[in-house]
């Protein structure tokens, strides 16, 4: 069965590292010019470079994405810029302007272009124009449906990727400026409000059509597309895509590597069960904290798919602690904390090889004082706890409500 | 020398003006190919403008995305037609791009994209790919000026008209009323949205294809247009507007007659070309 590569997104040098060790194949990233996420923390060159390398030695792939609408203002420095990628040794850029495509491939032939979702790319006639431009890949619309996929794939014109998890614009993306009306932030240049997820009035010839309580919403449920990787697979995608650079380590941890072992039981099984299916499910929840649905993969979107009930859910289960190390003559684990937890509380660990593994926590101690504690309650507090099994640098602890 | 081209809001009207010959160059939405507000002609009434057109020019607006299964629609659009009549396609997925260029009508395609042109460089890139492109207005107008003052050719620039802010292949009022349980019609008929904290409105329709919302005025360049460089065309929209109050519109450019169109109990602005939009990315140093 066909190699199918898993994207991860990420926000920082740490969380690249983090979705790497945790089953991604490649990450994508923004630089500090020309990527969308004005708000994300993202990395200068040197950062850059460094994931290159720790990437390239567990032979992952980087891309960075280039991927706003520029302005003439911010098309200064592109040259340098883009050489600056292609010394870093980044694989590809993720981009939209024709401009950055075409110079990319004169001045870093090497480093390949993938087409951002940005284009709303939606058919195969599509797909030809950019490889007659030299994209060896296009990440096709989130509006295009399985059936549509899998038409598109046939031609085998170009790579594609596809989402499989993470927000979904209510608009194409790309031909949204909804945000830019309302707040004057520039959406395709990285100041999105999220203007479709506010509360609006629908009026009928100027007149409220419902009580004034009652809002009508336009925003999407996230996407979650766990029961359809076996066809992305089977339909030739190249690469599967989650969504989120500016989402925590914790939630990418646990998203890749449900993916992870999701993608390579069924290339190893080549089918997957109803109970494998639950069990992905239950392990998405414990760090998913928004509504998720199936997008447009099913064909047009139902009530479903929409986000009309404004509640957040919470995760099931809550990261509490992050490992640094562990010696297992004396079980003890040197732990960072990130969230409250308590003596006598149940948690589990997870790691890039640990399965799910509970215990309670029976001691606390403070890492720099040697103080006995019964509450860890400061945020990246380093703290030795006892583990009955064995864990390693980089596993996770959650907490089991 | 600039030209104009305009786009009628409805079959009637388009009709009126090519029997008079009131203009020179429009624009008409075919089927349901257009982000048009108002509904694309049928085949039959295309013809009817073609046959009647004279020498006023007649250029089509296919501005729409096209997914796997429209692309045999168009394709059947394309064979029924005699794509020589036609003065310009306007349009803005690359698919359409590819499809025409097959059949050797680069010179008929013009990119406006409403959101991508947004600087000098890739208008010009796109421009070298087709016969022309529309600058988007999703820009200040100093960035235009500047835009424009880069190129070393002429394009073409929207003059009047009510952006779209939004396009999506959601049906979002049919999923509304679904799960309000409302009985409400949603074919040809114009809503407008509110925001919860707001005055503005802006109108939203739902189309065979999924749903658009326009700006909640009209933009307009009128005093400027003479000191903008490298413009070949300028495009004026009808929007949402009635045909009454474009006719007026269409006038007031016509005779150079900013007061007919400021005299319309329309909300006119310069939309999002007032200011420089903020919040993207700083550089690095």
């Amino acid at each position: 069965m066909q190699k199918i590569e898993l994207l991860a997104p990420a926000g920082n040098l740490e969380k690249a590292k983090i979705a790497l060790e945790y089953g991604a194949d490649a990450v994508y990233i923004g630089g500090k010019s020309f990527s969308l996420r004005a708000r994300a923390s993202n990395f200068d060159l040197k950062d850059i470079e460094t994931l290159c390398i720790f990437a390239h030695k567990r032979h992952k792939k980087v891309y960075v994405t280039t991927n706003i609408l520029p302005h003439d203002e911010d098309m200064v420095g592109l040259d340098a810029y883009l050489l600056g990628l292609g010394q870093a040794q980044v694989d590809a850029i993720i981009t939209s302007s024709l401009t950055i495509i075409l110079r990319a491939k004169q001045l870093i032939p090497q480093v390949e272009r993938h087409i951002s979702t940005q284009m709303s790319v939606t058919n195969h006639q599509t797909l030809h124009f950019y490889k007659q431009l030299g994209c060896q890949r296009v990440v096709l619309a989130r509006e295009v449906s399985l059936k549509e996929m899998e038409q598109i794939a046939k031609y085998q014109l170009t790579e594609l990727e596809v989402f499989i998890h993470g927000g979904m614009c209510s608009s194409y993306s790309g031909r949204c400026v909804l945000s830019n009306h309302l707040t004057n932030r520039d959406a395709n240049r990285g100041g999105c409000a999220h203007s479709c997820r506010w509360n609006y009035h629908l009026l009928k010839k100027g007149k409220m059509l419902e009580k004034k309580e009652v809002f009508f919403n336009m925003g999407s449920k996230d996407l979650m597309a766990i029961h359809f990787i076996p066809q992305l697979i089977d339909m030739g995608i190249t690469s599967l895509k989650i969504e989120g650079r500016m989402k925590s380590a914790y939630y990418l941890a646990t998203v890749v590597r449900c993916y992870r072992m999701l993608i390579d039981q069924y290339l190893e099984k080549g089918k997957l069960e109803d109970r494998d299916y639950l069990y992905f499910e239950k392990e998405m929840a414990k760090a998913e904290n928004r509504l998720t649905a199936t997008g447009f993969l099913k064909g047009d979107v139902t009530v479903q798919e929409q986000l009309y009930d404004t509640r957040t859910e919470s995760p099931t289960k809550e990261y509490v602690g992050y490992v640094l190390d562990y010696q297992p003559d004396t079980h003890r684990a040197l732990i960072e904390q990130r969230n409250y937890f308590k003596l006598g509380d149940v948690v589990e660990f997870f790691g890039p090889t640990l399965a799910n593994t509970t215990c309670t926590i029976i001691d606390i101690v403070d890492a720099t004082t040697d103080e006995r504690l019964d509450v860890a309650r400061h945020p990246m507090q380093q703290l030795y706890i006892s583990v009955p099994f064995d864990i390693q640098k980089g596993d996770m602890m959650r907490l089991v409500k | 020398m600039k030209q104009f081209i305009f786009e009628p809001v409805s079959f009637r009207q388009a009709k009126q003006w090519v029997k008079q010959k009131k203009v020179e160059h429009i624009l008409i939405p075919v089927f349901d190919f257009s982000l048009s507000y108002r509904k694309g002609y049928t085949l039959k009434q295309f013809q009817y403008l073609i046959n009647q057109k004279g020498t006023m020019k007649i250029s089509i607006n296919m501005m729409r995305l096209f997914h796997e299964n429209d692309l045999e629609r168009v394709g059947s659009f394309f064979q029924q037609i005699h794509i020589e009549d036609i003065t310009y396609i306007f349009y803005s997925d690359l698919g359409i791009y590819q499809m025409l260029v097959a059949q050797g009508y680069q010179d008929k395609l013009v990119y406006d994209a409403h959101t991508y042109l947004t600087n000098a460089r890739d208008v010009t890139e796109y421009a070298n790919l087709n016969q022309n492109v529309v600058v988007s207005n999703q820009i200040s107008i100093d960035e235009l000026k500047t835009l424009l003052d880069n190129l070393s050719r002429s394009v073409m620039i929207h003059g009047f008209g009510q952006s779209i802010i939004f396009y999506s292949r959601r049906k979002l009022l049919t999923r509304y009323f679904e799960y309000r349980h409302l009985k409400q019609r949603t074919e040809q008929m114009t809503y407008t949205l509110q925001e919860e904290f707001r005055t503005e409105q802006y109108p939203i329709v739902e189309k065979t294809f999924g749903t658009l919302i326009y700006e909640k005025g009209f933009y307009y360049l009128f005093e400027e247009l003479n000191q903008l460089s490298h413009v070949s065309h300028i495009l004026i929209h009808c929007g949402t507007l009635n045909e009454k109050y474009f006719e007026k519109v269409v006038d007031s450019y016509l005779t150079n007659q900013l007061e007919l169109l400021q005299n319309l109990p329309i909300d006119l602005s310069k939309g999002i070309m007032k200011e420089h939009s903020v919040l993207h990315k700083t550089k690095e140093n």
